[in-house]
C-alpha cells in the first residue's frame, strides 16, 4: 500500500520531469532564428527556386505554424506522448522516426550495456576490495582503475584500434561488416552487430567502471567502519551474510543514486567514441543534425530521448532505493 | 561469590594496536573477574582502554589488534570453560558474540542498521543462536521489546531505527540484547547519549532486568554517579591499567589510589554547589608516549620524585576486597585512608 503509494508518486514526478523537459526542449527549438517554413525554402532557394511570400505562408499554414506557441508544444508533446512521433525533419523532409530508426536505441543500448557492465563489475569488485587486507591486489586495482579514470576514451579507442589492426588484420571500427550494413535486420545481421558493438561497449564500459569502482569502494570502507557493523559483529553476525546484509545494502543506496547521472556522462563520450570507430549508426547523429543541417527538431528529437531515458533510469533507481532504504519512502513523502 | 565461581575471568589480559606510528599498547596486564549476577563497572577517561578491554572479551577489536600470549579470558558455562581469545572460527565465536555474551553501545542510533527494520534485526539474531522458527523467532522479539517497556511492541517491531526516540532506541537494543539470554552483558556508555531522565529510566531498567535474567553486567562509563547507582563493583582504569577495584561504596567512600581521588574531586557535590570543581590536572598522555613506571605519575598530585617513574606499583590490600596499585600505598601503608 505505502510502497504502491510512493510508486505513483514518482511516477507522477517522472512525467511532470519529463513534461518540463519537452516544454525547455520545445522553446529552445522555437528559440532559434525563422520557422520551419522559411528555412525549408530559404534551402530551395539555394537549390534555384524561386520563392514568394505567399509559398511560405502556405507552407506555414500546411505545418500549422500559424497556430500560437502553446498550442504548438501540445500537438508536439502530444503526438511525442501518445503515438512516439516526433513529426517531420525540417530540411530533410523526412519523418524523424524514420531518420532516427534504430540508431537511437543503438545508441542508448551501448550506453545502457557499457553502463550494465561497469556496475556489475564495479559493485562486487569494489565492495570485495574495501574488505580484503591484500595491500598487492588492492594497489594493483587502484592503479588500473587510475589508468581508466585518467585515460582518454578515446586515447583507449586508438590504442585498440592500432593494436586489433596488427594483430588481427582489422581495425574493428563500424558497428557492421559491409555486407549487413544495409540489409535489413536478421539473425546474421544481430551476430555480426554482436561482435562489433562489444568494442565501443568496452571503451565507455572501461572508464565508467573505474569511476564506479572508485566510488563503490569509497562508500563501502565507509559503512565498514559504522558503528551498526560492530553491534552486527557482535550478535553473532559473521562473513558474507554479514558483509552483504549490513555494510553492502547500505553502502549501495548511493551508488544506485548515481546510476542517472553516469548514464549521461556515458552518453556524452559516445560520440567521440563513435566519430573514432565511425560508428555512424550511433552518437555522433545529434553532432551532425546540429553542425551540418541546422536541423532543430531532429536535435530535439534526440535530446528528449536521451533526457526521457535519463528520467526513466532515475525512476526505477528511486524504486531500487525505495526497497532498499526506507528512509526514501518516508522522504517522499513527508511521514 | 568470590573464587572459583567467576562467570568470567581475565587474567593478564595485555592488548596493543599495530598502527604506522608502530605497537601502541591500548590495555596492559588487567585482569579482573566477573560473578554470576554481579554488575562491574569499569571507570576511566575517554582512551583508558575500557571499551577496548570490553571488546577483548567478544574479539572484537579491529583487524590491528595483538594480544599478548599470556593473555587469558575464560568464561565459564555450565561445567564447560571457554578460552576466549583461543576461538579462532567466527563460528566458534557466537558462543561470546550475541550467545552467552551481548553488548550494547552508546549510540543506540548508530548501533541499529539504518534500512533494516528493528525486527528484522532481531529475528536474525535469535536465528543464529536459537532454534526458534520465523514465528516464535518474531513472538519473542515482540515479548522482549514489550517486557523493556516499549508500548505497541507489535508496530515497533516493523519501524526502523530513525523511528524512534532515542529513550526507545537504547530500551530496543537492550531487548536485543537480551533476547537470546546472555549470562553476560556488557554496557558500554549506554546512558551518555540520553537525556538524564531517559538515563534514569534506562538505568532502572536495567537494574530490575539483572535481577530478573540474572545475568551479569560489565557497565563501561566515564561517569562515577552512574556507577554508583548501578555497580556492585567498580574497576577504576587509567591507561589500559586498573589503578584501583573493590566493592562500589568503600571505593567511593575510602578512595585509595590518587586517580580514583581525582575522579570524585573532579564531581560537582550538590551539598557543596560554591566549591570549585578541581579537576584531575593535564590530559590523558598520547598513547605513543606511555609513562614508565606508574602510568599515572606524570599527572599525579602525589607523585614521588624518583620513584613513581620507575618503579612498577603492585596491587594492595586495602580493604576487604578492595585493591590499588599505588607506591605510596606501599609504603607501610601510611596513606590508606580510613
Amino acid at each position: 500500500m505505502q510502497f504502491a503509494h510512493f510508486v505513483l508518486t514518482r511516477a507522477g514526478m517522472a512525467i511532470v520531469t519529463l513534461l518540463l523537459v519537452s516544454f525547455i526542449v520545445f522553446s529552445l527549438m522555437e528559440m532559434v532564428p525563422g520557422n520551419c517554413a522559411e528555412r525549408y525554402l530559404a534551402y530551395k532557394n539555394t537549390q534555384g527556386q524561386g520563392i514568394t511570400v505567399e509559398d511560405i505562408e502556405a507552407e506555414e499554414k500546411r505545418l500549422g505554424l500559424d497556430r500560437p506557441f502553446l498550442v504548438r508544444w501540445g500537438s508536439w508533446i502530444g503526438n511525442v506522448f501518445v503515438r512516439g512521433d516526433f513529426g517531420e525533419s525540417c530540411i530533410l523532409r523526412v519523418r524523424i522516426n524514420e531518420l532516427l530508426g534504430t540508431k537511437i536505441w543503438i545508441s542508448l543500448g551501448i550506453c545502457f550495456v557499457a553502463l550494465l557492465f561497469a556496475y556489475l563489475i564495479a559493485i562486487p569488485v569494489g565492495i570485495v576490495s574495501a574488505t580484503a587486507n591484500n595491500p598487492l591486489a588492492n594497489n594493483a586495482l587502484r592503479f588500473v582503475s587510475y589508468l581508466g579514470l585518467a585515460m582518454p576514451n578515446f586515447l583507449l579507442a586508438l590504442m585498440i584500434m592500432l593494436f586489433s589492426t596488427m594483430v588481427f588484420g582489422d581495425s574493428l571500427t563500424g558497428l557492421f561488416s559491409k555486407e549487413y550494413r544495409d540489409a535489413p535486420w536478421s539473425l546474421g545481421k544481430l551476430m555480426d552487430f554482436l561482435s562489433r558493438a562489444w568494442l565501443p561497449i568496452v571503451i565507455l564500459g572501461w572508464s565508467a567502471t573505474a569511476f564506479a569502482l572508485q566510488t563503490v569502494r569509497a562508500l563501502m570502507s565507509d559503512e565498514l567502519g559504522k558503528l551498526y557493523v560492530t553491534a552486527a559483529r557482535a550478535r553473532g553476525m559473521y562473513g558474507r551474510r554479514l558483509l552483504w546484509r549490513y555494510p553492502a545494502r547500505h553502502a549501495l543506496g548511493p551508488i544506485i543514486n548515481s546510476l542517472g547521472f553516469d548514464l549521461n556522462r556515458v552518453f556524452n563520450e559516445l560520440p567521440i567514441v563513435a566519430v573514432i570507430l565511425t560508428l555512424t549508426e550511433a552518437g555522433a547523429l545529434l553532432l551532425e543534425a546540429l553542425a551540418r543541417s541546422n536541423d532543430q527538431q531532429l536535435a530535439g528529437a534526440i535530446i528528449f530521448m536521451l533526457t526521457a531515458a535519463i528520467v526513466a533510469l532515475n525512476f526505477f533507481t528511486d524504486l531500487l532505493l525505495s526497497i532498499i532504504d526506507p528512509r526514501m519512502r518516508r522522504s517522499v513523502m513527508g511521514g | 561469590m568470590s573464587g572459583g565461581g567467576a562467570l568470567i575471568e581475565v587474567e593478564d589480559l595485555t592488548v596493543r594496536f599495530r598502527t604506522d606510528e608502530g605497537l601502541i599498547t591500548a590495555v596492559e596486564s588487567t585482569a579482573f573477574r566477573i560473578a554470576p549476577g554481579e554488575v562491574l563497572g569499569l571507570v576511566g577517561e575517554s582512551g583508558s582502554g575500557k571499551s577496548v578491554t570490553a571488546k577483548s572479551l567478544m574479539q572484537l577489536n579491529a583487524g590491528n589488534t595483538l594480544y599478548d600470549p599470556a593473555s587469558r579470558i575464560s568464561l565459564h558455562l555450565d561445567g564447560r570453560t571457554v578460552d576466549v581469545l583461543g576461538l579462532k572460527r567466527a563460528r566458534d565465536l557466537m558462543v561470546v558474540r550475541g550467545g552467552a555474551i551481548s553488548m550494547i553501545f552508546q549510540e543506540p542510533m548508530a548501533s541499529f542498521a539504518p534500512g533494516i527494520t528493528i525486527g528484522r534485526q532481531m529475528v536474525e539474531q535469535l536465528e543464529l543462536h536459537t532454534d526458534l522458527g520465523k514465528r516464535a523467532a518474531r513472538d519473542h522479539s515482540v515479548e522482549m521489546l514489550e517486557r523493556v517497556g516499549i508500548s505497541d511492541a507489535g508496530r515497533r517491531f516493523d519501524q526502523y531505527a530513525f523511528e524512534l526516540s532515542g529513550g526507545m532506541r537504547q530500551r530496543a537494543m537492550i531487548a536485543m540484547a537480551l533476547s537470546t539470554r546472555p549470562r553476560l552483558l556488557i554496557a558500554d556508555e549506554p546512558t551518555t547519549a540520553l537525556d538524564v531522565t531517559i538515563q534514569a529510566q534506562v538505568l532502572e531498567l536495567m537494574k530490575e532486568l539483572v535481577a530478573e535474567f540474572g545475568m551479569a553486567i560489565l557497565f563501561i562509563t566515564h561517569d562515577l554517579g552512574v556507577i554508583a547507582q548501578t555497580a556492585d563493583r567498580v574497576a577504576v582504569m587509567y591507561l589500559g591499567r586498573i589503578v584501583e577495584t573493590g566493592p562500589v561504596r568503600d571505593v567511593l567512600r575510602h578512595p585509595a589510589h590518587p586517580y580514583t581521588r581525582g575522579l570524585l574531586d573532579a564531581l560537582p557535590k550538590l551539598d557543596a554547589l560554591d566549591q570549585p570543581l578541581t579537576p584531575v590536572p593535564g590530559d590523558i598522555p598520547s598513547p605513543l608516549e606511555r609513562p614508565s613506571g606508574c602510568v599515572f605519575h606524570t599527572r599525579c598530585p602525589e607523585v614521588i620524585q624518583d620513584r613513581c617513574g620507575v618503579e612498577l606499583p603492585t596491587s594492595m590490600e586495602v580493604g576487604e576486597r578492595h585493591r590499588a596499585s599505588c607506591l605510596r600505598l606501599e609504603k607501610a601503608g601510611e596513606l590508606v585512608t580510613g
